[in-house]
């Protein structure tokens, strides 16, 4: 995740992938919105963090976009263990 | 093998219980189901389902016989060893009686105590169980909301000392018949997946008037059973019901259902033993144009390819089963392809005896005790309910695409498998902290496949095969792994699809996903269990025939080049476990035989 470690570039790089994923344009996604808005329910979460894991290189928990429902909330946890790790 | 007579009064001891396998064991005293005068016999069955009313004199004899101790981890004073144990548990009992054996297993419940409890919760709920015959029910579903978990209407709201339970919870079986109600309710209306929190709430210290049941819910099979409901009106529920932490409910209650939507298997695998059996004597008792019918090719391939069903069933439920002990990790897979292929397979296997049973397989006073139309009517509720076909498709169809990229590394899998596929092997104790919500490991009977092939090609099998039955195995197994690549590959590089709307396709491409697994149980099971006795499971002489149902149900291949097309062998197997008095299973354990006295 060394690449990832700014919440910048997380943010940056979930974006993109939330965009590709959900196949909705950027600028149609509000980092501050809950996930569920973009159709995502609670077993579409924990698939998402499964790619998350995929893309860091690293395990979280399988409910993390439960307790981190938005883009923003997310990114600031994930910035938050990379300056732990 | 015949049984002596087991003494009522004296239940399973210790002693008793340690030196047969449970199956065995219950069998013993539960005696022969086709001797009336019981509360496990046909006979009983009947009376309950024609008068539709709840089985107590049969339940009530199963906690004499302290069978609820398997249900209660040993430190908590129970007996539960292993969930192949209590699937075999839940077999023998569902061989005799579905809505008995499902209103006994709602004891299964119990694990979201076992496994997110607090010290307090699970002492009261062993002592509930052990020695005061407590039973659970589980109110998740609601009228208007089915599965939807999320979208159900009932709240708990937050007071100084608990909480005031809303709403109303429908259909659940036990929900007036049981003392301790597994509730599942909203806390904080805004937490999405976090809203939900559960509670195992003791129905004796809430307030009468705070809370009701619904009526009993006339059914089509069941019809014995409690399917009932449960209304809380501003109920007041003490801070200790509650289960782990608020906003946990969902996260526990998925892997409650990963633990009980496997043990649902066991009820298909007993109904389509006494489905298959009944019709045996059917037909084996039966002469038309002056041949009995059992020697009819299409009635002997009828019942031929059943019992096939039924051992590919007892493959994919046994593995899922010792699953649990050896990769909970990935139980996640293991337990939604167990439940979406054994209750629908024994459903289908049913329907097909019907054809033979003819007139007598509708009549509900005709041939043992109208046997036969009870399981036909009661079997199919096993796919609907703890997750219906549908949920348990879509759970599968979600990890595809992680499923094809992860894999656990190749020395963990060898041990993996021979920790799930040797049938005769112990277990490990286990350990409720390893489930997930998805598997990171990918799925041993697949990922896998290609070690357990190679040990079939280079013929280092731990007992002996016929050269022209390996080389039909043997064939079986590359296509399957030809299979098994082209799904792999197809999912690599998916895309993500979210939401419910998945397309109808996807769920057909879960089905057959199903069927790989399966088809893969069964050679892993046979290519790494040696020291079986059952002759007829280690010659592998039903291994082709199974491939060819697989392939033909479920990969859509109308012909395969491995078939054997003689049923002779496996007819003959299926009536000499008849003879002999034992179950139309892998192991063929001895059935229960003396006349028992309960009343």
């Amino acid at each position: 995740m060394n690449q990832l470690r700014t919440e910048e570039a997380l943010r940056e790089w979930l974006m993109d992938h939330l965009s590709k994923t959900l196949k909705t344009p950027r600028s149609h996604l509000d980092a501050d919105a809950p996930f569920a808005r973009y159709g995502l329910n609670s077993l579409d979460g924990v698939t998402l963090v499964m790619d998350l894991e995929e893309q860091l290189g690293i395990e979280l928990p399988p409910t993390l976009l439960w307790d981190y429902p938005t883009i923003n909330k997310c990114v600031a946890h994930l910035a938050a263990i990379g300056s732990e790790a | 093998m015949r049984h002596t007579p087991v003494d009522e009064a004296n239940p399973i001891s210790d002693a008793s219980a340690r030196s047969m396998p449970l199956a065995e064991l219950a069998e013993c005293h539960l005696g022969d189901p086709l001797v009336p005068g019981h509360t496990m016999s046909f006979a009983y069955a009947q009376r309950i389902d024609e008068s539709e009313s709840f089985p107590h004199e049969a339940i009530h004899s199963l906690y004499q016989h302290r069978f609820q101790r398997y249900f209660v981890p040993g430190e908590l004073g129970g007996s539960f060893r292993s969930f192949v144990e209590l699937g075999e548990l839940i077999r023998v009992l569902s061989r005799r009686d579905l809505t008995c054996s499902v209103a006994f297993s709602t004891l299964f419940w119990s694990f979201l105590t076992w496994m997110e409890g607090s010290a307090e919760q699970k002492r009261f709920l062993a002592d509930f169980i052990l020695r005061r015959e407590g039973a659970m029910c589980l109110a998740y579903s609601e009228k208007t909301h089915g599965s939807d978990l999320l979208g159900g209407d009932t709240v708990a709201r937050r007071v100084p000392d608990g909480f005031l339970v809303s709403g109303e919870k429908w259909p659940i079986n036990r929900a007036t018949v049981s003392g301790v109600c597994y509730l599942l309710a909203t806390t904080n209306e805004a937490a999405g997946p976090r809203k939900l929190s559960l509670f195992m709430v003791d129905k004796s210290r809430l307030d009468k008037a705070q809370f009701s049941n619904l009526p009993k819910a006339p059914t089509h099979g069941l019809r014995g059973s409690d399917i009932s409901g449960i209304r809380f009106e501003n109920c007041h529920v003490p801070t200790d019901a509650l289960i782990g932490h608020a906003g946990a409910g969902l996260e526990i209650a998925l892997k409650g259902f990963q633990i009980t939507r496997a043990l649902c298997a066991p009820f298909s695998l007993g109904a389509g033993d006494t489905a298959l059996r009944t019709t045996l004597h059917f037909v084996s008792s039966r002469t038309l144009y002056g041949e009995r019918v059992v020697d009819i090719p299409h009635c002997a391939g009828t019942l031929s390819d059943a019992f096939i069903d039924l051992l590919i069933c007892d493959c994919v439920t046994t593995s899922g089963l010792r699953a649990f002990h050896a990769v909970p990790e990935q139980i996640s897979v293991w337990s939604a392809v167990v439940k979406y292929f054994v209750p629908t397979a024994v459903e289908s296997m049913i329907q097909r005896l019907s054809v033979v049973m003819g007139a007598r397989g509708y009549m509900r006073d005709e041939h043992e005790w109208g046997t036969f139309q009870r399981v036909i009517r009661d079997a199919p509720i096993v796919s609907i309910f703890d997750g219906s076909t549908v949920v348990n498709l879509h759970a599968l169809l979600l990890q595809f695409r992680q499923l094809a990229r992860r894999r656990a590394d190749n020395a963990d899998q060898e041990r993996d498998l021979r920790r799930i596929f040797d049938l005769d092997a112990a277990v490990d104790m286990f350990d409720p902290k390893r489930l997930s919500l998805a598997s990171r490991h990918g799925n041993a009977a697949l990922d896998g496949f290609g070690s357990t092939l190679s040990l079939i090609k280079s013929r280092e099998l731990p007992h002996a095969v016929g050269t022209q039955v390996l080389e039909r195995i043997v064939a079986f197994g590359e296509q399957l792994a030809r299979e098994i690549e082209l799904h792999r590959v197809r999912f690599a590089s998916a895309e993500f699809e979210n939401g419910h709307r998945q397309p109808a396709e996807a769920f057909e491409t879960a089905r057959k996903y199903c069927g790989l697994h399966a088809a893969a149980a069964c050679l892993h099971a046979w290519a790494r269990t040696g020291r079986h006795t059952n002759k007829f499971f280690v010659s592998g002489a039903w291994l082709p025939n199974a491939g060819e149902r697989i392939f033909e149900h479920y990969l859509g291949h109308a012909e395969v080049g491995w078939a054997n097309s003689s049923f002779l062998e496996t007819l003959e197997e299926l009536r000499r476990l008849d003879q002999e008095g034992r179950m139309f299973s892998i192991a063929g354990s001895p059935l229960g035989t003396q006349i028992s006295t309960m009343a």
